[in-house]
C-alpha cells in the first residue's frame, strides 16, 4: 500500500490542495471541490513566471508556480520573513499582511492574486527605521513572548487603527480575533490597541506588593520574609568570594522595575529570526513519510521513484537497529522496520532542494504496510482482549546484574503500573472515617500547539554539525545529537535566538531533528526540517487525558484523614499520564495512598507540557475539598486554611503554605467572596458563580547554569550564555540582573545567549531557568567587578574593596567624589577585555520545602440553557521569589491562565475511533482561546525572599497554569449548583451534568 | 518531575541505559532522582536509539527497564 497519508482531510493546506490541481489560477474558484483533487499526487508545475508585486512601497519580482501563496512568495522569495506561517490554513493569523491597508491572510492568498494591490508586510508598516506608533505601544506594554505570532497581531491592529482611529474594546477584540496568541498575550495586546489610539489601557491590573526594607541584610544573612508577612533576617552559610545577597527590591536601582524587553523591536518589526525563518545557502528541505495507519508492520519501503526525481538529494528510511532482539518474536514479527504504533509515526524523509519538490517526492515514496487492530481510547485499551501497543514485560534475559535490579512495575494488557505511593493506614482510615467525599474526574488530551511547529535546521559540515533548533533546551540538543551520532560535543553547536513557543514539548533534538541531521550528512548539505501543523498536533507531544477516582477522608472537624487516588491516563505508546503529586502532598494527611496507571493506546506520544500532571490533579482535589467543605457547612477558604500546613493540626510556616494562606484572604477580598451566593441559588436561566483553585509547583534547580560576563576598554559590557530565551523574557532578565550589579541600564548590556559555543544554561522548562542562571549572572558580575575594581582603585587611589559601581559610575563608598564613569572606568583595564565565567553558586541551605504556592479565584456565567460557560473574571495571587522584571512576569501569569481556560473550556483532540487519526490537527477544527474569549484578568504579586541564593528568583510558568481550571469548575458549580468534573467543560459536558441532576 | 522526592534519605541510584531520555534527564537538578528511580507518574521516556517511546527491541522505554538485563541496553 502507498503511503497516503498526506490525503487526510485536514492536514491540507491550501497551497499544497492548489498543487494538486491543474494550476493555480484557475483554481480560485474550486476550493470547495470534492476531495478527489486533493487526493491526487502533487504535480511539482514547471512553468514557474517572474511576478511583479507591490511590496512595501517598491515593485518586486518574484519567479513562482501559480499555485505558490503570498506568504511563500514574501517569505521564500523575498526573504520578508516577518510573515510567520503558522497553521498555513488561514486559522491563526500569524501571515497577516496588508493589501491595500486591508488585513489579508497571506496564507490563503495566492501570490498571483495580488494583482496591483499594494502589499505591507511587517517589515514595511514603518519603514526608516521609527517604529509605527502601534509598534511602540506593543514594545511599551509588553504585547509579545514568544514573539511568534506578534507580527500578523501588528499588522491587524494596525489596519483596525487606519480605518478606526478610536476603537472601542470589543472592536479591538474583534480586529484581533482572528490572530491567535498561544502564549496567551492578548491583555497586553488589547491595551497597546488602546495606548496607541490615545485612549484609556482597558486595565488588566497588576499590583506589586513589596517588602519594605531596602537595606542589604546584615553580614552572613539574607532576608526571608513575604509580602504582607513577616520578614526576618536569618543566618545563612554565604562563601566569602560570592555575591552577597542584595537589599530587597525597594533598593534596587534596576530589578524589581517593570522593564519592557530588550528584543521588543525585533519582535514588532519581524526581524526576530525564528528557525523557520532560516535560509542557509545551499539548504535543502525535507519532508517526512509518516504511517496513516495507528498499527501496523511495514513490510516494505521503497524510495527508488523519489530517487529518481530532480533535485532529491537524500533519503532516509527508519530502521530496526541491526542486531536488536525483539521481546516476543511470537508476537512482534521480526522484520526490518520498527513496528508502526500510532498514525503518524515517521517512516522515511526525503531531503530536496525546494519544499514543493520534497513534498512530492514524500509522495513517491512507496511503503506496503500490513494493518494490525488498533486501541485508540482509554476504556477501550483497558478492555481484556484489546489490541496490545506493547507485547508484554520487557524482556531482561541475559545478564540481571549491576545497576539495581528493575523495580517491578506490572504490566497486563496495555495497563501499565500502578506507580505508587503510600502512607499511612488508609484502608482503615476510610473505614473509620465521620465522612468521605469522592469523585470521578476526566481530563482530555491537550496539544501544546506552539505557534511555530517543532522544526531545525541541520548543517553536518566535515568539522562539526552546527544545528538551529527551535527548542526549549540548547543544550538538551547537543546532548542527544552527540549521543546519536557519537560526535564529541566539542564538534556540535546547537543555537537558538528566537523560538515560537514551546511548553515543554520542545526537548530534545526530537525523531524529526536526528532524521534532519542524517539527512545533511548524507545530502552533505544543510537541511530544513520545519513540521506542518498536523504534524505538530500528532507526533510530538501532549498534555496526556487523564481518569481519576478520587476519595477523601475526615473527622468530623474537618482535619483530613485519609487520601485515595487512583489516576488512568494515557499518553499514547509513551508514558508519563499521570496527575503528579497534588493529592499526595498539598495537604498533610496521615494516611496517602496514590496508584496512578499509565494506558498505552496507539496513539502519538505525551510530552511534558507545563506544569505535567498537576493543572490535572488540581482539577480533582480542589473539587472534592469544595465539596467537603460544603459537607462540613465550612466555608471551603478556612477549609483550606486549616488543612493548608506543614503537618497534620499543625501550622504554616514553610513559604509557600504562608503564601497562599495571604493569597487566599487578598483574593477574597478582591473576588467579594464574602458575598457569594449558595451554590446553584440564583434565579433565572443566566447563573454566575466564583470558585478557587489552587496552585503548587517544586522549586527545581539545575546546576547546569554558567554564563560567561566581559567587560570591554571602551565599556561595552557582553553576557553569554547557551541558556535561551523560550518568550518570557529571559534574555531581559539577565540584562537586568547585571546591570543592576554593574550600576548600568539594562539596555547597555548586550546579552547573547541561546548558543551551546557559550557557558552552559539550563533549559527553559520547569520553571527553572531565573533559579539557575540568575545566581549564575550575579557571580560573574561579581568575580568581573573584582577585576574591573583592582583597576580602577589604582586610578582613584582608593582601595578596591570601597569601590561600588552605581547610577553608571563606580566610586568611592567612602568617598563619593572619588569616582569614574562607568565608559572612563573601564578605560582603567589594562587588557582590552576582562572576562568571568561563573558557575552558579549552591544554595546557601536547605529549608524543609521550597515549593510555590498561588491561589486562583474565578468568577463564571452559565448559560443553564444552552450550557455555555463564560468566564467572566480571574484573580489571581502569587509569589515567586524575588521579582525581578514584574512586566514580564504579569505576561506570563496572564499567559498561564489563559492557557489554563483555554484547557477547561475548549481544547479536545479527537481521535477517529477507528483510523486512530487525529480529526482536529490544525487550528481551525482544534480550538484554543481566542481574544473574544479573554476575560478580566487581575493579578497581585506577592515579592518574596527565602534566602536561598544571591538573587532569590523563582519562575513562574508553571505555577501560573496550575490551578486555573479548578477554579473554573469549582465557579460552575457555584453558579449552577451542579458539578462539571469532565474536561472540556463544553456545552455538551454541562447539559448533561445539568441532565444527571434534573435540571433541565 | 518527582513527586517522591522531597526530604527522603539518598539512595542508591539505578544505573539506566545510555540511550533513556527524558525532560529531567537533562541538566544538573540534585534532588531530582524520580526519574531515575521511575517513580514519577508524570515522566515521558524516549529512547535514542529509536527517537521513540521505545527501545531497539520494540517495547517501551522507562526507567524501571532500561536497565542492564535487557537485550538492547547500552551501559
Amino acid at each position: 500500500m502507498a503511503n497516503d497519508d498526506r490525503e487526510q482531510p485536514s492536514g491540507l493546506s491550501r497551497r499544497a490542495f492548489l498543487g494538486g490541481t491543474a494550476g493555480g489560477a484557475a483554481a480560485l474558484g474550486i476550493l470547495a471541490r470534492d476531495r478527489e483533487a486533493a487526493a491526487a499526487p502533487l504535480k511539482v508545475v514547471s512553468g514557474a513566471t517572474p511576478l511583479a508585486l507591490k511590496v512595501n512601497g517598491a515593485t518586486r519580482t518574484v519567479t513562482v508556480e501559480p499555485r505558490a501563496t503570498l506568504a511563500r512568495a514574501l517569505r521564500d522569495e523575498l526573504r520578508l520573513t516577518g510573515t510567520k506561517i503558522g497553521c498555513d490554513r488561514g486559522a491563526c493569523g500569524a501571515c497577516t499582511v496588508h493589501l491595500d491597508g486591508v488585513a489579508a491572510l497571506a496564507c490563503t492568498t495566492l501570490a498571483i492574486e495580488v494583482g496591483d494591490r499594494e502589499v505591507t508586510t511587517i517589515e514595511g508598516l514603518a519603514p526608516g527605521g521609527k517604529l509605527h506608533v502601534l509598534q511602540q505601544a506593543f514594545v511599551d506594554n509588553d504585547a509579545m513572548q514568544c514573539g511568534f505570532c506578534t507580527p500578523g497581531m501588528v499588522m491587524s491592529c494596525a489596519a483596525l487603527l487606519a480605518k478606526t482611529p478610536k476603537p472601542d474594546r470589543a472592536t479591538v477584540r474583534a480586529a484581533c480575533s482572528g490572530n491567535l496568541c498561544r502564549c496567551g498575550t492578548y491583555p497586553k495586546v488589547f491595551d497597546a490597541v488602546m495606548v496607541a489610539s490615545g485612549q484609556k489601557p482597558e486595565g488588566w491590573p497588576l499590583e506589586v506588593r513589596n517588602v519594605a526594607p531596602s537595606a542589604a541584610p546584615p553580614p552572613g544573612t539574607a532576608w526571608v520574609g513575604i509580602a504582607g508577612g513577616s520578614v526576618a533576617a536569618e543566618l545563612r552559610t554565604i562563601p566569602e568570594n560570592e555575591a552577597k545577597p542584595w537589599p530587597m527590591n525597594p533598593g534596587l536601582a534596576v530589578v524589581g522595575k517593570s522593564t519592557p524587553r530588550l528584543d521588543g523591536k525585533l519582535k514588532v518589526t519581524g526581524e526576530a529570526k525564528y528557525t523557520s525563518d532560516l535560509q542557509l545557502p545551499g539548504m535543502l528541505h525535507a519532508r517526512r513519510v509518516v504511517s496513516p495507519h495507528a498499527h501496523a508492520i511495514v513490510k516494505r519501503v521503497d524510495t527508488g521513484k523519489a530517487e529518481k526525481l530532480a533535485g532529491v538529494k537524500a533519503t532516509f528510511v527508519v530502521k530496526r537497529q541491526e542486531g536488536a532482539t525483539l521481546v516476543d518474536p511470537s508476537t512482534e514479527k521480526s522484520g526490518t522496520y520498527p513496528r508502526i504504533r500510532y498514525a503518524g509515526q515517521c517512516v522515511a524523509a526525503v531531503a530536496a532542494t525546494t519544499e514543493d519538490l520534497a513534498e512530492e517526492a514524500a509522495r513517491l515514496v512507496e511503503v506496503e504496510y500490513e494493518v494490525l487492530p488498533a486501541t485508540t481510547s482509554l476504556e477501550g485499551a483497558m478492555k481484556d482482549g484489546a489490541p496490545l501497543v506493547y507485547p508484554g514485560r520487557v524482556n531482561m534475559g541475559g545478564s540481571a546484574g549491576g545497576g539495581g535490579a528493575a523495580r517491578d512495575l506490572a504490566q497486563r494488557g496495555n495497563l501499565r503500573g500502578p506507580a505508587q505511593q503510600s502512607e499511612g493506614n488508609v484502608d482503615a482510615a476510610l473505614a473509620g472515617a465521620a465522612m468521605k467525599v469522592s469523585g470521578e474526574f476526566r481530563t482530555q488530551v491537550q496539544t501544546h500547539s506552539p505557534m511555530e511547529t517543532h522544526g531545525i535546521v541541520a548543517d553536518w559540515r566535515p568539522d562539526k554539525l552546527v544545528v538551529y533548533a527551535s527548542t526549549q533546551g540548547t543544550a538538551t540538543v547537543r546532548d542527544e545529537l552527540a549521543a546519536v551520532f557519537d560526535l564529541p560535543k566539542a564538534r556540535i553547536e546547537v543555537k537558538c535566538d528566537f523560538m515560537g513557543g514551546g511548553f515543554g514539548a520542545k526537548f530534545g533534538a526530537g525523531h524529526f531533528g536526528v532524521v534532519a541531521v542524517e539527512l545533511s550528512r548524507r545530502a552533505k548539505a544543510p537541511v530544513r526540517l520545519v513540521l506542518d501543523r498536523r504534524e505538530q498536533h500528532v507526533a510530538v507531544g501532549n498534555r496526556p487525558s487523564t481518569l481519576q477516582q478520587l476519595t477523601l477522608a475526615a473527622d468530623r472537624s474537618g482535619g483530613l484523614a485519609a487520601i485515595d487516588l487512583v489516576a488512568h491516563g494515557t499518553a499514547g505508546i509513551g508514558t508519563g499520564a499521570g496527575v503528579g503529586w497534588a493529592a499526595a502532598r498539598l495537604y498533610p494527611t496521615p494516611a496517602v495512598r496514590t496508584r496512578q496507571y499509565d494506558v498505552f493506546t496507539n496513539a502519538g506520544p505525551g510530552a511534558a507540557f507545563r506544569a505535567p500532571g498537576m493543572p490535572q490533579g488540581m482539577f480533582a482535589l480542589d473539587q472534592l475539598i469544595d465539596d467537603l467543605a460544603e459537607k462540613l457547612r465550612v466555608d471551603p477558604l478556612d477549609l483550606r486554611d486549616r488543612l493548608d500546613v506543614d503537618a497534620p493540626g499543625g501550622t504554616a510556616t514553610q513559604p509557600d503554605r504562608v503564601a497562599r494562606r495571604l493569597e487566599r484572604r487578598i483574593g477574597a477580598d478582591k473576588i467579594g467572596w464574602s458575598r457569594r451566593h449558595a451554590n446553584g441559588a440564583e434565579k433565572g436561566p443566566i447563573k454566575t458563580g466564583i470558585g478557587i483553585g489552587t496552585s503548587m509547583w517544586r522549586r527545581i534547580v539545575d546546576m547546569d547554569s554558567a554564563c560567561e560576563v566581559r567587560v570591554a576598554k571602551d565599556g561595552s559590557v557582553q553576557l553569554r550564555s547557551s541558556v535561551m530565551d523560550i518568550g518570557t523574557g529571559t534574555r531581559t532578565a539577565l540584562a537586568m540582573v547585571l546591570a543592576e550589579d554593574l550600576g548600568l541600564r539594562p539596555e547597555q548590556i548586550d546579552v547573547h545567549i541561546g548558543d551551546t559555543r557559550w557557558p552552559i544554561g539550563p533549559a527553559s522548562g520547569g520553571s527553572k531557568t531565573l533559579v539557575g542562571i540568575t545566581p549564575a549572572v550575579r557571580q560573574a558580575a561579581h568575580e568581573v567587578k573584582a577585576k574591573l575594581f583592582a583597576a580602577v582603585g589604582k586610578k582613584l587611589g582608593v582601595d578596591a574593596k570601597d569601590l561600588r559601581a552605581r547610577g553608571g559610575r563606580v566610586e568611592s563608598e567612602k568617598e563619593p567624589a572619588k569616582h569614574l564613569v562607568w565608559r572612563d572606568a573601564c578605560a582603567a583595564i589594562a587588557t582590552d577585555e576582562l572576562a568571568a565565567i561563573a558557575s552558579r553558586p549552591n544554595d546557601w541551605g536547605a529549608p524543609p520545602s521550597q515549593g510555590y504556592g498561588g491561589v486562583q479565584f474565578a468568577q463564571v456565567q452559565v448559560d443553564t440553557e444552552t450550557g455555555v460557560i463564560r468566564v467572566l473574571k480571574v484573580i489571581t495571587m502569587q509569589e515567586c521569589g524575588r521579582l525581578i522584571n514584574p512586566l514580564a512576569v504579569h505576561s506570563q501569569i496572564n499567559g498561564g491562565i489563559i492557557h489554563g481556560i483555554s484547557w477547561a473550556l475548549f481544547e479536545d483532540r479527537c481521535l477517529d475511533p477507528q483510523s486512530g487519526r487525529v480529526l482536529n490537527a490544525n487550528l481551525d477544527t482544534y480550538k484554543v482561546l481566542g481574544a473574544r474569549d479573554v476575560p478580566f484578568i487581575e493579578v497581585v504579586l506577592l515579592d518574596q525572599y527565602v534566602g536561598l541564593t544571591n538573587t532569590d528568583a523563582h519562575g513562574i510558568g508553571e505555577p501560573a497554569n496550575v490551578p486555573t481550571a479548578a477554579a473554573v469548575a469549582n465557579a460552575v458549580y457555584n453558579a449552577i449548583g451542579v458539578r462539571v468534573r469532565e474536561l472540556p467543560m463544553t456545552p455538551r459536558t454541562v447539559l448533561a451534568a445539568l441532565r444527571g441532576k434534573g435540571r433541565v | 518531575m518527582s513527586e517522591t522526592t522531597h526530604h527522603r534519605p539518598r539512595v542508591e541510584l539505578p544505573v539506566l541505559c545510555k540511550w533513556l531520555r527524558c525532560k529531567s534527564a537533562f541538566g544538573a537538578v540534585e534532588d531530582d532522582t524520580g526519574w531515575r528511580e521511575g517513580t514519577s507518574s508524570t515522566e515521558a521516556y524516549w529512547c535514542l536509539a529509536t527517537m521513540e517511546p521505545f527501545g531497539p527491541d520494540d517495547d517501551h522505554a522507562h526507567a524501571t527497564v532500561c536497565r542492564d538485563g535487557r537485550r538492547c541496553y547500552r551501559p
